[in-house]
């Protein structure tokens, strides 16, 4: 066991470190303030702050941005837990309504829950149920489902894929406010499950991925234009 | 900031002067205490073994996710990484990881020379530029995926940029024990210096600015306000890691334990300050995010949490229990 260290005068700074070293601080924790106090969301003037020093912030790490819910959840239906169900077919030409299923794949699989894989699918299937939404722009969901598409085809060596993001809504504390048709006893039953996002994805004669979003409900048929949630909805701030 | 310490307002000046002028050389004299005063590196090194070894673990447990997600062929590719976080295909983007140009063999063995550094970072071998290595590594995964990144990724980030700083590698450490040898096995002398004090320092603030955060994300729901936030992570069917949905029962002791997790996130910066309030808090923290790894699973992120609080606990403390 090392003794205590004694103070030496070698080591103590000189006033034009201290000073330069105190300048570097203040400036280094204003930037850190600021993208801390903002993860949530930004105000203008912190958008504008964060644009100017994001380069420092946003390479050492600094910056967790809102990517990473440090609430955990809020509540609210895009806060609860999605899947990703891939429906694996041999043919890339063929319409799927000819084909066989190939293989099917779930993701998140039989991860553990403490290892991190699987909160990172359950991540990803989270992100793609949110931007599945049909009132948002389709190309982020879609670059998600050519990406998870790819990959199911790959291990599967097959060349069409459907892809499905499916979101599994959570039962409320108070049962009593549980809304009809939603089954108290179990919080696995297929109502709990809601369809967010479907796509073909496929590899075309050039060895590309395709990928193409089949019509959301809202846009063939009228339908529900806000999630159906076994519960009161707490709105998005 | 280097202020004058000996100079106290001159009695001939006029009162708002003469206030200023005192309020600037004691606050200089505070800052300077608080930033710059010697100090014993044996916290650092205490932190750098617990950290090192919370990212060796960490690192480990991503050994098998390296091909779905780290590879540049994974699943989210570079490219829509950059779109998916808003960045133009020609934007500049200082989140720079060298995973995006690695094949499948070259990140196994980049993976695996990260992880050879972080051991060497925890053995306190070559301790600075080991450090540097490692946050290289850390920051390399973190922006690969940052949609999908790990609680616990900037907190370790920062954890070993700011030990890299300090003398962590100055005791507990196999480079200490190599010098040892080479000094005729005599121990060579400890020596308190400032550097040791800023690393502290800095984990310190930041950590608590970073606690500060996590309390207040959570105000912005009404889950947490309605005592019902752990709820809502034991009723997540796939996610859960424990099925506590028994507690549905006694609606008091989740509101009670959603109610902990808040008020404690909020009270942690200011209170941990107080010397009186700090062992307290250190063991309120411990069990508080201990306490969510049963709804979360993330027990890595709650081991990365406590290990940090380690940056409170003064030398003396360590040098007790390091005799016992």
């Amino acid at each position: 066991m090392p003794s205590p260290a004694t103070p030496s005068d070698d080591g103590a700074l000189s006033p034009t470190v201290r000073s330069v070293l105190s300048l570097a601080l203040v400036l280094h924790f204003a930037c850190v303030f600021t993208v801390l106090a903002s993860t949530y969301l930004r105000s203008e003037l912190q958008v504008r702050l964060v644009n100017i020093f994001g380069p420092y912030t946003q390479f050492l790490g600094f910056d967790p941005g809102n990517a990473i819910p440090y609430f955990y959840t809020h509540g609210r239906t895009e806060d609860d837990d999605a899947v990703i169900q891939v429906d694996l077919y041999q043919s890339g030409e063929i319409p799927v309504e000819q084909q066989e299923i190939a293989a099917q794949v779930s993701l998140p699989a039989d991860d553990s829950p403490w290892l991190g894989n699987r909160a990172k699918t359950i991540a990803l299937a989270r992100l793609l149920a949110i931007l599945g939404d049909p009132d948002r722009d389709e190309d982020s969901a879609n670059l998600i489902a050519r990406g998870v598409g790819r990959r199911a085809m790959d291990a599967t060596a097959t060349r069409r894929a459907v892809v499905r993001c499916v979101r599994r809504l959570t039962q409320p504390l108070d049962l009593r406010s549980l809304l009809e048709g939603f089954p108290p006893n179990d919080p696995t039953a297929a109502q709990y499950d809601e369809l967010m996002y479907e796509a073909d994805v496929w590899i075309d004669e050039d060895g590309d991925v395709q990928v193409q979003r089949r019509a959301a409900a809202a846009e063939v048929a009228p339908r529900r234009t806000t999630t159906t949630a076994p519960r009161a909805v707490n709105s998005s701030p | 900031m280097s202020m004058p310490t000996s100079s106290s307002p001159s009695a001939s000046s006029s009162p708002p002067v003469g206030y200023v002028a005192e309020l600037i050389d004691t606050t200089g004299q505070a800052w300077n205490r608080f930033w710059f005063t010697p100090s014993d590196p044996l916290p650092c090194a205490v932190l750098r073994i617990a950290v090192g070894a919370i990212v060796v673990v960490h690192l480990a447990l991503l050994s098998g996710q390296l091909d779905a997600w780290y590879a540049a062929s994974g699943i989210l590719l570079p490219d829509t990484v950059r779109v998916l976080l808003g960045v133009g295909p020609e934007g500049l983007d200082p989140r720079w990881s060298y995973f995006s140009y690695l094949g499948l063999l070259e990140t196994r063995a980049a993976h695996a020379v990260a992880l050879l550094v972080a051991v060497a970072f925890t053995a306190g071998l070559f301790t600075r530029v080991t450090g540097v290595l490692t946050l290289l590594a850390l920051l390399s995964y973190f922006h690969r995926i940052p949609l999908l990144a790990a609680h616990a990724e900037p907190l370790l980030i920062f954890l070993v940029a700011y030990l890299s700083i300090g003398p962590a590698g100055e005791q507990l450490s196999v480079s200490r024990w190599l010098r040892n040898r080479q000094q005729a096995e005599t121990n060579l002398p400890l020596q308190a210096t400032p550097w040791a004090t800023l690393s502290l320092r800095l984990i310190q603030v930041h950590f608590a600015a970073f606690v500060a955060m996590m309390g207040a994300v959570k105000l912005n729901g009404d889950a947490w306000w309605l005592g019902e936030g752990i709820w809502y992570l034991i009723a997540r069917t796939h996610s859960r890691p424990l099925d506590l949905s028994s507690l549905r029962n006694a609606e008091l002791v989740v509101n009670f334990w959603t109610h902990a997790v808040v008020y404690f996130e909020l009270a942690f910066p200011i209170l941990i300050w107080n010397r009186w309030a700090r062992p307290i808090l250190i063991l309120l923290g411990a069990a508080i995010w201990c306490s969510l790894i049963l709804v979360t699973g993330m027990w890595v992120f709650a081991l990365a949490l406590v290990a940090a609080m380690g940056a409170y606990i003064p030398a003396e403390t360590y040098r007790g229990w390091l005799r016992r």
